[in-house]
Order: C-alpha cells, then sequence, then structure tokens
C-alpha cells in the first residue's frame, strides 16, 4: 500500500482511508493521480501493469513521462490554462488518447479525468482504460474488410453481393465502372434497379436465395453505342442459409467476337480449299457452255460465208428462219445462257481469290495513292455503270495525308477496298436511292497500325445482316449482282493474310462505315504460306 | 488455206465447240483428247501449225504435251487453253526454249480472241 501514494507530499490524505484505498487498488482500470502542478501522487497497481513503472519510480514526477512526445510537450500548459482560466480540454469529459510505458512503446489507452479537491489532495485523477485488444481488434476487422475488399476489386468481373431481398451490401471496382454508380450510391438499392439490361429480377434473386440454388445467364447482350456487348451473370447463394448472395458478372464479348470469328474463318478456309480443286472441274463446262452459246449466236444470226452456203444448198431462207427464231425467242435463251455462265464463272473467281491469296508478295504501299487507284478503278467498272453511276457519288477524303508507306499486297488491299466502294454504291441505288449520296475516305495513323475508314450515307444495315457480313455467300444483292463473296475475300485478306482487323458500324438509315486497320510492317501470312503462326 | 490447228481437251464438248469456230473462221483443225494421243498425231506426220493445249488431262499432263510436240515438230506454235489456275506449270514451262505461251482461261466468252491469236502465231511462223 505505501506504493501508491506519494506519502512524502502529506502527512495525511483521503487515500488513508482503507475503503478509498481498496476501491482504488482494486479497480480494473489504471488509476493515476496528479497534482496541480502535474507531479504524479496516485499510481495504482492497474496502472504499473499497463505503464511498466513501479509506484516508486513514478511517485512525484511529472505526469509527461507517461505519455509519448506529441501529447507531453503541451501538458503544462494545458494544467496552467485550466488553473488560469478554468477552460477544460479533457476533464470531466475523457477521451482516447495515447500512452507511453517505461520501454518507450505506446498503446491506445480511454483517459477519464476527473477533479478532486480534497484535504491532502487536490488535483486530477485519471482513469486509464487500456484499448489495446479493443483495437487490435477493430484493426484487425479493418483489415479483414480492407482485404474483403481488395479481392473483389482485384477481379476484373463485376462483383455486387446482395441480401436477401437483393439489395447491394458489397460492391466491387468493376461493379463500379460497369454502372457508374460507387459504393455509397449503390448500397441497399436493388440490384435488380442498377443492372436493368441484365434482366434479372428482385424475384429471381430472392427465389435463388430462398431455394439455395446458383443462376446462370450466358451472353445476355448489352446493347451500346459502341455495339453490342455481351455479358455472363452468375449468382451464388451464400452458404450461409437466407443470407443474400453474390453475383458475378463478365465481359464476355470478345470471347463471343473471337468464336464468331473462328467459325468464320473455319467456313472461308473450307471455301478457299475446295475453290482451288472446283474451278477446275467447273471451268471446264463452264467454257462448253460459253463457247457453245457463242458458236449457236454466230451460225443462227451471223453472215458467214459457210452459214450461207449450208443454207443455200439447203434451199434455206435465213431471214425467214432468223424471223422464226426470233418470235420463238431463240436469241433471248441464248443470251440467258451466256449470262448465268459469266455469273458462274465469277462465283468461281472469287472463290479462287481466297486459294490465290496465299502466294502474294508484300510491297511498301502508300494508302492514299492506293485509295486513288481504287477510286478511279470503281469509276470504270462495269458493275458499278451498271446499278448506279459512281460519279454521282461525293467523294470525301479524310484524316492525314501521311507520306508513310504501310508494308501490304497491293492488290489484294486494292481489291478490299473496290469492294467496298461497290457495295457501298449499290447500297446507295437502292430503292430509294439515297439523296446526295456520299462515300467518306480516310487514312488515320495509329502508330504501328494503320486505319483505313471507309464510311457511306446510304440505308445502313440491321444487327442480323450485319453480323452475317463476312460470311461466304451471304448477299442482299438481287440475283445476279452479288456472289456472297466480296466481303468474305475482303475480310480474309484483312485478318488472314494481313493479319489486320476489318469491323462495320452499322445500323438502319445511319450508313455504313467500314474500318480496316493493317499493320504497318505487315508480312504476309494465308493459309498456305510458309509463315504460320 | 489457214493454219492447221490440233485442239488438245479431254473435255469432247470443248473441242467440238473451238474446232466449229476456228473453221468458221477459215481454219483447218485436228482434235485430240489427251496428251499421248496428240504426241502420236504429231509422230504420224500431222503437220501442225498451232496447237491449244489444256494443261489438266489424263496420262501425262499438256505442259508435258507442249514438249514433246515441240520436240518432234519444232515448228509448231502452241496456246494454252486451261480451267486450272495454278500458274507453275506455265512458269516450268516458260524455262524451257518453248518460252512463255498465250495463256486463256476457261471459259472463254469470246473465242475470237483466241482465234486472233492462232492467225497471228502462224503468220508470224
Amino acid at each position: 500500500m505505501d506504493c501508491l501514494v506519494n506519502k512524502s507530499k502529506s502527512s495525511r490524505s483521503w487515500t488513508d482511508d482503507p475503503l478509498v484505498h481498496s476501491i482504488v487498488e482494486n479497480v480494473a482500470d489504471g488509476v493515476v493521480g496528479i497534482g496541480t502542478d502535474g507531479y504524479i501522487e496516485l499510481f495504482n497497481r492497474v496502472a504499473e501493469r499497463l505503464f511498466g513503472y513501479q509506484a516508486g519510480e513514478v511517485l512525484g514526477r511529472n505526469v509527461r513521462m507517461l505519455m509519448p512526445t506529441d501529447y507531453s510537450r503541451d501538458h503544462d500548459e494545458h494544467l496552467r490554462r485550466y488553473g488560469e482560466t478554468g477552460a477544460r480540454h479533457i476533464i470531466g469529459i475523457g477521451r482516447e488518447v495515447v500512452g507511453r510505458r517505461k520501454d518507450g512503446s505506446t498503446f491506445p489507452m480511454y483517459l477519464s479525468v476527473g477533479e478532486v479537491s480534497q484535504p491532502g489532495f487536490d488535483g486530477f485523477i485519471g482513469i486509464v482504460h487500456d484499448l489495446s485488444s479493443q483495437k487490435a481488434a477493430e484493426r484487425e476487422l479493418a483489415e479483414a474488410g480492407d482485404l474483403l475488399q481488395s479481392i473483389l476489386d482485384s477481379m476484373p468481373s463485376t462483383v455486387v453481393g446482395v441480401d436477401a431481398d437483393g439489395r447491394v451490401t458489397h460492391w466491387n471496382r468493376g461493379a463500379r465502372s460497369e454502372s457508374g454508380l460507387d459504393a455509397a450510391q449503390a448500397m441497399g438499392r436493388a440490384f435488380a434497379d442498377i443492372f436493368p439490361f441484365l434482366r434479372l429480377g428482385s424475384a429471381d434473386i430472392v427465389r435463388a436465395v430462398h431455394e439455395g440454388k446458383p443462376l446462370r445467364k450466358e451472353r445476355v447482350p448489352i446493347p451500346g453505342d459502341g455495339g453490342t456487348r455481351y455479358l455472363d451473370l452468375m449468382l451464388y447463394p451464400l452458404c450461409h442459409p437466407s443470407s443474400g448472395a453474390v453475383i458475378r458478372t463478365d465481359d464476355v464479348t470478345e470471347r463471343v467476337r473471337i468464336e464468331e470469328m473462328m467459325v468464320q474463318t473455319e467456313k472461308m478456309m473450307s471455301v478457299g480449299g475446295l475453290a482451288a480443286g472446283m474451278a477446275h472441274e467447273i471451268n471446264n463446262p463452264l467454257g462448253t457452255v460459253a463457247q457453245g452459246c457463242q458458236n449457236l449466236e454466230r451460225r443462227l444470226s451471223g453472215d458467214l460465208a459457210e452459214n450461207l452456203r449450208v443454207a443455200d444448198e439447203l434451199g434455206l431462207d435465213l431471214d425467214r428462219m432468223r424471223e422464226y427464231l426470233s418470235r420463238r425467242g431463240i436469241p433471248r435463251f441464248v443470251e440467258g445462257m451466256r449470262e448465268a455462265t459469266e455469273r458462274a464463272s465469277r462465283i468461281v473467281s472469287d472463290m479462287l481469290a481466297y486459294s490465290r491469296r496465299s502466294t502474294s508478295s508484300f510491297v511498301p504501299v502508300r494508302l492514299n495513292q492506293l485509295i486513288d487507284t481504287a477510286l478511279r478503278l470503281a469509276g470504270h467498272d462495269y458493275d458499278l455503270k451498271k446499278s448506279y453511276d459512281f460519279r454521282r457519288i461525293e467523294i470525301v477524303r479524310e484524316g492525314t495525308d501521311s507520306p508513310d508507306e504501310v508494308l501490304c499486297d497491293e492488290m489484294a488491299v486494292e481489291q478490299v477496298l473496290l469492294n467496298l466502294l461497290r457495295n457501298a454504291s449499290q447500297a446507295m441505288c437502292t430503292h430509294p436511292p439515297t439523296p446526295s449520296a456520299r462515300i467518306q475516305l480516310g487514312v488515320y495513323d495509329e502508330g504501328d497500325w494503320v486505319r483505313l475508314g471507309v464510311a457511306d450515307n446510304g440505308p445502313g444495315m440491321s444487327e442480323e445482316v450485319a453480323r452475317r457480313l463476312f460470311e461466304p455467300f451471304f448477299t442482299t444483292k438481287p440475283v445476279g449482282i452479288g456472289t456472297g463473296l466480296g466481303l468474305s475475300v475482303a475480310y480474309f485478306i484483312v485478318t488472314e493474310q494481313h493479319r489486320g482487323t476489318i469491323s462495320v458500324e452499322t445500323s438502319p438509315g445511319q450508313g455504313t462505315r467500314f474500318l480496316i486497320r493493317l499493320p504497318r510492317r505487315g508480312k504476309p501470312y494465308g493459309p498456305a504460306g510458309a509463315d504460320r503462326r | 488455206m489457214g493454219p492447221l490447228v490440233l485442239i488438245v481437251d479431254d473435255e469432247l464438248s470443248i473441242c467440238d465447240n473451238l474446232a466449229a469456230f476456228l473453221e468458221d473462221e477459215g481454219m483447218r483443225t485436228e482434235v485430240a483428247h489427251s496428251g499421248e494421243e496428240a504426241v502420236q498425231r504429231v509422230t504420224d506426220g500431222l503437220a501442225v501449225d498451232v496447237c491449244v493445249m489444256d494443261l489438266r488431262l489424263p496420262g501425262i499432263n499438256g505442259a508435258q504435251a507442249i514438249l514433246e510436240i515441240h520436240e518432234r515438230e519444232p515448228r509448231a506454235r502452241f496456246i494454252v487453253h486451261t480451267g486450272s489456275t495454278s500458274d507453275k506449270v506455265l512458269a516450268e514451262l516458260a524455262r524451257t526454249d518453248v518460252g512463255r505461251l498465250p495463256v486463256f482461261s476457261k471459259p472463254l466468252k469470246d473465242m475470237t480472241r483466241i482465234s486472233e491469236t492462232v492467225r497471228a502465231l502462224w503468220t508470224a511462223a
């Protein structure tokens, strides 16, 4: 008991009271008494344990020794000011402060201070409640929360925790970027309201949580300005029954595109493989029909000496025979056969474009010059003249007039461009013809890549058509106009041969824009080329 | 009298049509349906001025037949009339003393072009 109080200061003290003494010594918190001058006069057992000092080491010394420097510096000043003004900072209030142990380490504590004015003691009594374990627990909890959030945030997916009613309880970075809402805005709101486009209603969530069954939706299409995106959605009820669920969505647009592309490429590869073998077999009979037509026409209508000789020999009036043929529509049939032959032959030669492309040579090309050539060719194109007067289309050149060259197969890229120009002009002549038809062409520098844009202000196309655009034999043109191979050859040339990309942006009534990206330093690559990946 | 043209094609109606057209142009024609047959005809003394040769044939191919006919009848001139797409064979032929040959792809819309070429080759020879 002697250790408790600084006896040197007073002969008789209220602390001598056995009851008070017992209380002070046995409370679970540290008790430190100081005089108005700040010198320690009372130091109980718990205080000894908390601060690591024996009472004898602290009694009669300034209480600042129990504080870290930044607290202790102003302590005397606080005491002095309180003495003068009575302005309370801590007295009768209490707050969280930091204590310093004998070994210099610190610990968090809750300090409540009361003023005591009794015979033998005039000063302050501080009750020190150690907060170390509480703080540690709080820190642990916060760390666990941070870790959880960090785990959620580090996932590229959108991860949202919901309660049993489908209201948001957890929100990760992916969810923020998907929705544009930060956690504070999202918490407590219904998942279904934040992500209506996922078509996952609150009722669905409640049912899934209730039944404890995961729920999965694949390739949910999300229409957007930059084209449709696709999300996979997974809902897993939490293990703890009816406590909610975690919902994850992943952007699978790229995967969907790649899969579509692979199907496309496979289709085209098979066309390419077939083409070479088929060409010979088809060209021969086509040759017979084409040449037969020519012979028919010459021998029926021509003024060949042999025609006249044989007719004379038979006593046949050629003019009457021709009158008969004409009235029976024979020349029309022959003409039809010849046109059909030409059409079939065009299909074969388009198909051959696949197999031929494999042996191409890449040369440095200025894309702007290539555009000039393609435009000139388009102006002379027979098909174009038939369907639309190309010269009536306004041509707008955009982009940079970069003198930089691109390594590519000049003829092939020219073929791609010509194809796009032909499609654009044919689209713009469909009824009703596009008023003030315009095609914009531009070359844009993208560092290691060059972008080529071909845009028209024609009728555009539906998503369904756009999706099948590069498919072999898919065409929207009237029979006999298109083979359905032009764009798939273009696709093949750009993606396979040049390892570039070709894409289309369009919607009905909004025109169509094709974007081609080519690597600046391209290397030949084809299905039969040596340079396979 | 016009040139004597040997038409070599395994497709009978191609031979017929081509022969009919060239005859209408005042030329004499003979047909063979394989490379071997064509070589045999020349070996047997057929004085060919111009030979219109298909490339893909049963037995020896057109290029080989051309080389063999050329050996037997160096005066003969050649025109290739083919439905196939490979120009590898033609590139090889071009390296021999037969040289680079005029090529017509099937289907041939207008046979006037082939008859003009026949006449030009014949006149030059």
